[in-house]
């Protein structure tokens, strides 16, 4: 469940539930006060037919006293003054009754009246001259209930009003507050994407402390990684001066040592030092794009051009390039080495004329290709095997192909061999899956 | 041709310095970065052999303050760092060849005479000049009729400085610094005596004398 959805349902219920008694107890209340104001009316009016009754010679009313309401028939007001056996009753009664038993103390009730009228009455025995007078007046209520009823419609809908527009309020609150996460989430990815190498501050005090803690997470890693790649290269490289040393010693013909032993010096020389390379490479590896920089083909690939061109001086390469004006979410230092090994091999086969190429279609693809001697189809399938040399006498050609692999399977890659349409020699095709970014 | 050898393990250092030595290389040495920048700045090297992990001022470093001050000198360098993007940053830093270790001296051989010939104008795998080849290998000279004459080492040395020079005007203090080394006794008379001995195997045309400026080295025939 959303944390939105969640704290949506928790508002929106516990609101609605409030507001519910509110339009309760409005109604109810709304209610009490408009029949306790009729109640006082019709004690003033009882109170007025008393002063407009005579009792002497016979009890008579002078009607014009009254409201004239009472003389229209079925208004809704009503009243009976009741002397002896005597009973006066309104004309709005017509030849109705109240049926109201007095019982001397003044009351109001409720009952059904003419026509059906739900009537509110006020029943009270007064006393004039000794003579006991029981005068009860009555009003209908619907009208009032009608209003009331209404009213408390409004009222609710009102109600209703207000408690979406707070549930929608609250919607955007939660989203306006759960953005920071949102954001973040983006950054995240830009990290994964290798764009970032760690998370902006300047977010919320609630979500400063995650952010901290994904840096401080974030630098760790790198710094462990950093730590364990130098501590292997460091490693493999003062490897690497000693081992220079027993080349040296092993080609020198003026050396004491005998010409067997020399040859055997300088294959085991050569066989540390192909296990150097491999693990070096492989450890440098990285897979993703960490907080390494990404391969910018327009920049990195000229500069790997003239590496080429700088190794292979004397034989005046003819290079051509296609590369993209974008950058790639792959690390630099692995595409170079994954393109300098590539192009190396190339040049050491072709004639004289190479070709790179990137593109994206809509995966990254590094394309090489020469117009060198190429291969059979059975060495095609022989050469991507782990440093498998087709030919002894070109130095390093198994080994550079070991590490285009190692490199080409970090990332999920794949790696192609055929035949180059355009020069007619070898061409490598190295796909990788799509990166976003 | 006088080289600048500039590398920290000695051991390495020793075994470079013979093997250069016996291709007819004048070798200094300088075992650390600030030490290799000064010397690089100071003397007239043909070449330099640089590796990058120095102490004190790093081998990348010290081949951006060459150039940064116009100095043009050809670099290998020579290093156990041989990744690719390693390679990148030593050319962009001005480098000539990169030569990762370990290595076979002959690869080293090759690819610093193949460099000298190239910082000299030289096309092709051989020095030439007319009808005259050197054979940097045996250090040999074979001269127009087919003859091949054998070198010394300063013979050597001398006639390689004057075939990768080849029409320049060459003073004694000149040659003088390339053929020998910073800490060698130089006597500039010697020169004379070996431009004589040179003389008499090619033929007193190759090398003409300008007197009190130096020698200048072309093809008599043009």
């Amino acid at each position: 469940m959303s944390l939105q959805r969640r704290l949506g349902l928790g508002i929106g219920a516990s609101l609605a539930l409030v507001l519910l008694a509110v339009w309760v107890a409005v109604g109810w209340s709304t209610r009490r006060l408009s029949e306790d104001y009729v109640a006082s009316r019709l004690e003033h009016d009882a109170e007025s037919l008393l002063a407009a009754l005579t009792l002497t010679p016979t009890p008579t009313l002078n009607t014009e006293a009254v409201s004239a309401v009472y003389r229209r028939p079925y208004s809704g007001h009503y009243y009976t003054v009741a002397t002896g056996s005597l009973v006066l009753r309104s004309r709005s009664l017509w030849d109705e009754t109240l049926n109201l038993a007095t019982a001397g103390e003044a009351r109001t009730a409720r009952l059904t009246g003419p026509r059906d009228q739900t009537l509110l009455i006020y029943a009270r025995r007064y006393t004039r001259d000794g003579v006991p007078v029981d005068i009860a007046v009555a009003e209908d209520l619907a009208p009032m209930e009608r209003s009331i009823d209404e009213f408390q419609r409004a009222l609710g809908l009102i109600l209703l009003v207000a408690v979406l527009l707070v549930l929608a309020g609250t919607r955007l609150g939660i989203r306006q507050g759960l953005a920071p996460l949102d954001r973040l989430r983006h950054e995240v990815d830009r990290i994964e994407r290798g764009e970032a190498a760690g998370l902006p501050s300047g977010a919320p005090a609630e979500v400063a402390p995650l952010v901290e803690a994904i840096n401080r997470l974030l630098r760790l890693t790198a710094q462990r990684m950093a730590r364990s790649r130098t501590a292997l290269g460091d490693l493999a490289h003062a490897l690497k001066t000693p081992l220079a040393l027993i080349l040296q010693t092993a080609d020198d013909p003026a050396s004491a040592t005998a010409a067997p032993a020399r040859a055997r010096l300088r294959s085991e020389a050569e066989r540390i030092h192909a296990l150097i390379e491999r693990e070096l490479s492989r450890a440098r590896v990285a897979g993703a794009a960490g907080p390494g920089q990404r391969f910018r083909p327009a920049d990195d690939v000229p500069a790997l051009l003239e590496v080429i061109r700088g190794l292979y001086a004397d034989r005046h390469l003819a290079i051509a390039q296609s590369v993209p004006a974008r950058s790639y979410a792959v690390d630099r230092e692995d595409m170079l080495e994954l393109l300098g090994n590539l192009l190396d091999n190339a040049a050491k086969w072709a004639h004289g004329r190479l070709r790179v190429s990137v593109a994206d279609a809509p995966d990254l693809r590094l394309c090489v290709e020469d117009d060198g001697p190429g291969c059979s189809g059975d060495e095609l399938a022989q050469i991507t095997g782990r440093g498998v040399r087709l030919d002894e006498t070109v130095p390093g050609s198994g080994l550079g192909l070991s590490i285009v692999r190692a490199i080409v399977d970090g990332y999920g890659g794949t790696l192609t061999l055929s035949r180059s349409e355009a020069l007619g020699g070898l061409r490598v095709e190295v796909g990788f899956p799509a990166h976003p970014g | 041709m006088r080289l600048l050898l500039v590398e920290d393990d000695k051991g390495l250092r020793d075994g470079l310095t013979q093997a250069l030595h016996g291709a007819g290389y004048a070798v200094d040495t300088a075992d650390n970065g600030i030490d290799a920048e000064a010397l690089g700045h100071v003397e007239p090297y043909d070449a330099v052999i640089l590796d990058l992990g120095l102490p004190r001022r790093s081998g990348l470093d010290v081949l951006r303050a060459w150039r940064s001050r116009a100095n043009k000198v050809p670099v290998i360098i020579l290093t156990a760092r041989g990744a690719w993007h390693e390679k990148v940053d030593g050319f962009q830093a001005g480098c000539d060849d990169y030569l990762a270790k370990p290595f076979h001296v002959e690869e080293l051989l090759a690819r610093l005479a193949a460099l000298l010939r190239r910082s000299s104008g030289q096309a092709g795998a051989a020095v030439t000049v007319g009808e005259l080849a050197l054979d940097e290998e045996r250090q040999t000279v074979t001269t127009a009729g087919g003859t091949t004459h054998s070198l010394t080492g300063t013979e050597f040395r001398l006639l390689r400085y004057f075939m990768l020079n080849a029409g320049k005007l060459l003073s004694k203090s000149r040659l003088t610094e390339h053929v020998y080394e910073y800490d060698d006794d130089r006597d500039s008379n010697v020169i004379e005596v070996y431009v004589n001995r040179l003389r008499q195997k090619l033929g007193r045309e190759w090398i003409e004398t300008r007197r009190g400026q130096g020698y200048i080295f072309r093809n008599p025939v043009p």
